[in-house]
């Protein structure tokens, strides 16, 4: 079967992204949006536009209903839902097929189970996977708990098995706690979820977060394309990428994709999927399936030279893909940065406002994926994320000069944004070294950064400039000339 | 975004710069800066002679938000004789002469136009 036209049920630079790979595949496109989003540049970019809702993310990009009406009414082939929103939600992608649409992403029944983070384990045990060491029995005994606590090995984590969002969790590190911990994260479990009933893991203190990417084509054949490493993240929210990972061995690695290649196998997989794991001392653990395209999947496309999102379209289609596996060869190294409209010299406030300039550095093997121009407006309803850049060389140190680079001449005004954090961390020895973990930010740049003393270097500059643009407009101070002269406030 | 070469210290300096309200966002070397254009409060400032103008003019059409001073009060360079705001931002005006507050001609909530007479003050 064959498209001629796709919606897209997302906003931002994933939307861009998608119609850009569209026009290239001589597709049509629909962008649903929401009110905020009137006038991005996604929305100037899209073929046509259709309206699904109010800036809130739940009238609008979390609204299936909406969504669904919205394709139909513009006469949608498929819809790509992007990362995020509804991308994960199985009854969105069912509602798509019901119909007539293509979901492109996986089967709904792919969706569900990766998405229930139990039988996800189960699955990648069955399929002789390693998950990490732990206890979610019905014996919820207190010296049951002590004893699989010890048989795990210290340190482990407490977690509330009905819950999420770091309550009913508790860190144990030495046996003495291990029974106030218990009964805290009971306590805390029982309050804010019903249920006292908690399972016990082994804590990775000390681990690097490594995922490796899987395609499964429309044909049931399961590609692997190498993996990322994602271990700087600030609670849970990643920053920098790379591929491949900065310091994995080769025959780690080789585990890690046949782990990887088992499991899409075994949920005979179709499209993008990623499998995370976490990785240390040598082993490595599986953590979770995400079961759509990811933030980050440009550095997998800089290293084999391939396009995801155009994967993802054939595949929906039915069609082949350009590429066997056995030409999928990595070359070189790339990193991506995600750019934040915050400030970090003010421990990362968000920042919204009107982008004034917009200039990123070309040069070759730059890549920019941006949703906004000059003019756009950063608010506060969605993500603050404002674009990525991604680079590749042909080694992990030069690619990441070529990152401090081009991140010292990419200039955004009217926002601030998370550059200043995103170099030091480039300049930090154990980032530089490939060793850090999951713990690097928080142990390194936990507050942000220092706030920045103006230099004689920076004043220099400045009285400069004030000479040339003619000066602060209004100078109610100044010993002004006689009579009644008084400068325009207006005047540029 | 206007782009300019300096040379500072002997060196080469490639500038991107914009005005964006009363911001000067400078973009040289890899980062950044924010510079607020508006006029720092001065203190009473003893090097300024009575060189300034004895009426404090609107600089802009706007609303006066307090008035700070009375007919008859003496008043030193420097003194703050009328706060204002207009577009959104606060302007201070201050006596650029020491003196004696001769008239006043607004008050609180007035809106004003572009170079109205707000403060008369006496040497």
């Amino acid at each position: 079967m064959s498209f001629e036209k796709i919606a897209i049920s997302n906003r931002g630079e994933v939307a861009v992204r998608v119609i850009r790979a569209c026009q290239d595949m001589g597709l049509s496109t629909v962008l649903l949006h929401s009110e905020a989003d009137v006038g991005t540049l996604a929305y100037r970019l899209a073929d046509d536009c259709m309206l699904v809702g109010g800036a809130d993310t739940r009238s609008s990009y979390l609204n299936i209903e909406n969504n669904i009406n919205a394709a139909m009414a513009a006469g949608a082939d498929a819809i790509h839902p992007g990362f995020g929103f509804l991308s994960e939600n199985a009854g969105f992608a069912e509602a798509c097929i019901a119909k007539r649409m293509t979901f492109i992403g996986p089967k709904p029944e792919q969706i569900r189970l990766f998405g229930d983070k139990i039988s996800a384990k189960r699955l990648v045990q069955n399929a002789g996977g390693p998950i990490l060491p732990g206890y979610d029995g019905e014996d919820q005994s207190i010296k049951t708990l002590l004893n699989k606590i010890e048989e795990i090995g210290l340190p482990v984590i407490v977690k509330a098995t009905a819950g999420g969002g770091g309550r009913g969790m508790r860190v144990v590190r030495t046996m003495q706690e291990a029974q106030v911990a218990i009964e805290g994260a009971q306590r805390e479990s029982e309050l804010a979820f019903g249920s006292s009933q908690i399972f016990i893991e082994k804590y990775l203190d000390h681990a690097k977060h490594i995922e490796v990417q899987i395609f499964g084509d429309s044909k049931g054949k399961i590609y692997h394309l190498f993996e990322r490493e994602c271990s700087v993240q600030r609670r849970h929210q990643k920053i920098i990428e790379e591929a491949p990972a900065a310091k994995l061995n080769a025959s780690t690695r080789e585990r890690m994709i046949k782990v990887a290649l088992e499991i899409g196998e075994v949920a005979q997989y179709q499209g993008a999927g990623t499998i995370e794991f976490l990785y240390q001392d040598d082993e490595f653990y599986f953590m979770e399936m995400n079961t759509r395209l990811q933030v980050e999947h440009p550095v997998t496309e800089m290293i084999l030279g391939i396009d995801l999102v155009k994967a993802q379209i054939l595949t929906a289609q039915g069609k082949s893909l350009l590429w066997d596996q056995s030409d999928l060869m990595p070359r070189g190294h790339s990193i991506e940065c995600r750019i934040y409209a915050e400030n970090p010299f003010l421990a990362g406030m968000p920042s919204t406002g009107k982008i004034r300039a917009l200039s990123f550095p070309d040069g070759p093997f730059r890549r920019f994926e941006c949703g906004l121009e000059v003019g756009d407006e950063v608010t506060a309803h969605y993500d603050p994320m404002i674009a990525k850049v991604i680079v590749w060389d042909e080694s992990r140190s030069r690619a990441l000069i070529k990152m401090s680079q081009t991140l010292k001449e990419t200039i955004i005004f009217g926002v601030h944004t998370n550059i200043p954090y995103l170099l030091e961390i480039l300049a930090h020895p154990d980032f530089v070294d490939g060793k850090m973990t999951t713990q690097f930010i928080s142990q390194n740049f936990a507050k942000g950064l220092k706030l920045r003393e103006k230099t004689d270097r920076f004043q220099a500059v400045l009285s400069e400039v004030k000479k040339i643009s003619g000066g602060p407009s209004v100078v109610l101070n100044q010993e002004g000339a006689s009579g009644r002269e008084f400068p325009n406030p207006w005047q540029k | 975004m206007k782009s300019i070469s300096l040379n500072i210290e002997n060196q080469k300096v490639w500038v991107r710069f914009q005005e964006i309200g009363h911001e000067l966002w400078i973009h040289f070397e890899g980062q950044t800066w924010v510079e607020d254009l508006r006029p720092v409060r001065s203190k009473t400032s003893k090097s300024k002679k009575g060189t300034g103008r004895s009426e404090s003019l609107a600089p802009m059409p706007g609303k006066i938000l307090q008035v700070c001073v009375g007919v008859g009060q003496k008043v030193e360079i420097g003194n703050v004789l009328v706060i204002m705001e207009a577009m959104k931002m606060e302007y201070t005006l201050e006596a650029e002469v020491a003196g004696i507050v001769e008239k006043v001609n607004c008050k609180t909530g007035d809106q004003v136009e572009l170079g109205s007479q707000l403060v008369k003050l006496k040497n």
